[in-house]
């Protein structure tokens, strides 16, 4: 494949991708986090 | 100890909860089960920390964590995902014969279709901005491994989806198909 065929099917990889990762983080698992942590100061 | 470090821990892991989802969904095709398999991550790195080295690549610790928890999980139950799978996979790819033109729904399913190992692969190296060691880490595999399945994924995808191999233009947004 050229270095330009190449380098569009990782735009297209990237942002398929990011498009999941800029997603707010769903709230169930910010709480995991937190009660994670208070388990763990007891 | 564990109490100090946790709040810049939690930072930390929460800074990587994005692309965790993301790469979970790039793996299982599907947003629950990958909100779980984070899920599962998260609760696991969290009862291992004593495992990670400070200092180390979190992010890719985690990455690890969540894809050995993936593929244990599917080699348990592989009947029933392979069949989840292929519905998955079918729903998807009835959608990119419907336009001339390539737009993100064809990529999504051209991606969707390639062989787990050389999606995991080209995930990776091509959007989670691992190197390819740090990939074959991740994988379990050597970094030629990494190299070769990432080639293929590529040449899969240009051909899943008619690119020319020697296109060299347009520079606009959207890949152009061959006649």
């Amino acid at each position: 494949l050229t270095p330009n065929l190449q380098a569009h099917i990782g735009r297209h990889v990237r942002a398929v991708f990011d498009e999941v990762a800029r997603e707010p983080v769903p709230e169930h698992l910010l709480r995991l986090l937190k009660d994670l942590e208070r388990s763990g100061d007891k | 100890l564990r109490r100090k470090v946790s709040s810049t821990l939690r930072d930390q892991l929460v800074a990587e909860i994005g692309s965790l989802r993301a790469f979970a969904v790039s793996l299982c095709g599907d947003k629950e089960r990958a909100d779980d398999l984070v899920q599962e991550t998260l609760f696991k790195a969290w009862n291992h920390l004593e495992s990670f080295k400070e200092g180390t690549n979190l992010k890719a610790w985690l990455f690890t964590i969540l894809r050995n928890t993936y593929f244990s999980e599917r080699r348990k139950r592989r009947r029933e995902v392979e069949d989840a799978d292929g519905a998955y996979a079918a729903r998807l790819s009835t959608h990119a014969e419907q336009h001339g033109h390539m737009d993100m729904q064809d990529f999504r399913s051209a991606l969707s279709e390639l062989p787990d190992d050389q999606r995991e692969a080209l995930v990776l190296v091509g959007a989670a901005g691992f190197s390819y060691e740090e990939a074959a880490e991740i994988s379990g595999c050597a970094v030629g491994t990494i190299k070769s399945r990432v080639n293929r994924a590529r040449n899969r995808l240009a051909t899943m989806l008619g690119l020319d191999p020697e296109e060299t233009g347009p520079q606009g947004e959207g890949l152009s198909k061959t006649a």
